[in-house]
């Protein structure tokens, strides 16, 4: 089981599984005014609580894709009118330039090779086409390491800082056009878990996986942030 | 037989309110802290509402939930 299938977690989350659920899904949507009925991709979909928010609450022709069979065949059994896909980020099985935005919440820090994943993204975004990408990063001038507790693996491992992370957006051929820091969306949720299950160790625990032993994601403590990214140069102000 | 959750609480549950002489109830408390609120089940005086904050609540998952909240 990874992290996202684990009730442990989903009993804090809800079915949008990361921290703030909807809020920044549906603040990127307002930002991005994409025209009504555009096609858009929730990659790393769960169970597809987005990409129900997208096509209700944002008039999107949305659809998504996962790794997770379980989360998918919930999805579909709680609507099986929506595009709910087994497919991999690095691999999606969708036409090239096809994609109006793509939306990406808590998914390139857990993949191993962002460069090969955001060159994936490229090819499905059409021209001008917008990233929405929600995600953990190290926090500037943070230098404490995150708690013994942590996992070895999990949403901590391809935890960037800020200033790699554009760069990468950059070398990959997008333009970043907006960068908030929600790190209050995340303590939040921690803060949660802590409550929920006594602490944050017994969270790793109940979510099975144990305890970790000190790793430090890139020597500082981890944030939350949004970012807007167009494919290519272009400017939508 | 009583409540699991009035076994776990049956030492707290053991006092009196020393404002209205009442003996604690549990009850649904809602703990907030920073912008966040917590809702959780625990001793408090049916009469004033005085909740009683148990010693390993405080030290434990209370001062944790405080220590990410502030950012230490």
């Amino acid at each position: 089981m990874n992290l996202y299938e684990s009730p442990a977690l989903r009993a804090v989350t809800g079915p949008a599984i990361r921290p703030g659920g909807l809020t920044l899904t549906a603040r990127a949507a307002k930002i991005c005014r994409l025209p009504m009925g555009s096609l858009v991709l929730d990659l790393g979909c769960g169970s597809g609580a987005t990409v129900r928010h997208l096509r209700q609450c944002h008039g999107l022709r949305a659809v998504g894709v996962d790794l997770s069979w379980p989360l998918l065949i919930e999805g579909r059994r709680e609507d099986a009118s929506i595009a709910l896909v087994q497919g991999r980020a690095e691999a999606l099985p969708i036409a090239d330039g096809r994609i109006a935005a793509i939306f990406s919440e808590c998914v390139l820090s857990l993949l191993s090779d962002p460069m090969a994943l955001l060159a994936e993204w490229r090819r499905v975004l059409a021209p001008e086409g917008l990233l929405v990408v929600s995600d953990l990063y190290t926090r500037a001038g943070c230098c404490t390491p995150v708690p013994a507790s942590a996992p070895s693996h999990g949403c901590l491992d391809g935890v960037m800082p800020q200033e790699a992370l554009l760069g990468l957006l950059h070398a990959a051929g997008f333009t970043v056009m907006l960068w908030e820091d929600h790190t209050p969306l995340l303590k939040q949720l921690a803060a949660r878990l802590v409550w929920e299950h006594g602490s944050l160790s017994a969270f790793w625990e109940a979510a099975g996986f144990g305890c970790g032993g000190g790793r430090s994601a890139a020597g500082g403590k981890p944030g939350y942030f949004l970012m807007l990214a167009a494919k290519g140069g272009a400017d939508r102000g | 037989m009583k409540p699991e959750n009035e076994t776990v609480w049956s030492d707290e549950l053991a006092w009196r309110c020393a404002a209205c002489d009442r003996p604690l109830e549990l009850g649904q408390v809602s703990v907030a802290y920073m912008n966040n609120s917590f809702t959780t089940e625990m001793p408090h005086c049916p009469g004033c509402g005085l909740v009683l904050v148990p010693e390993a609540l405080a030290l434990g998952k209370m001062a944790e939930v405080e220590r990410i909240l502030e950012d230490k």
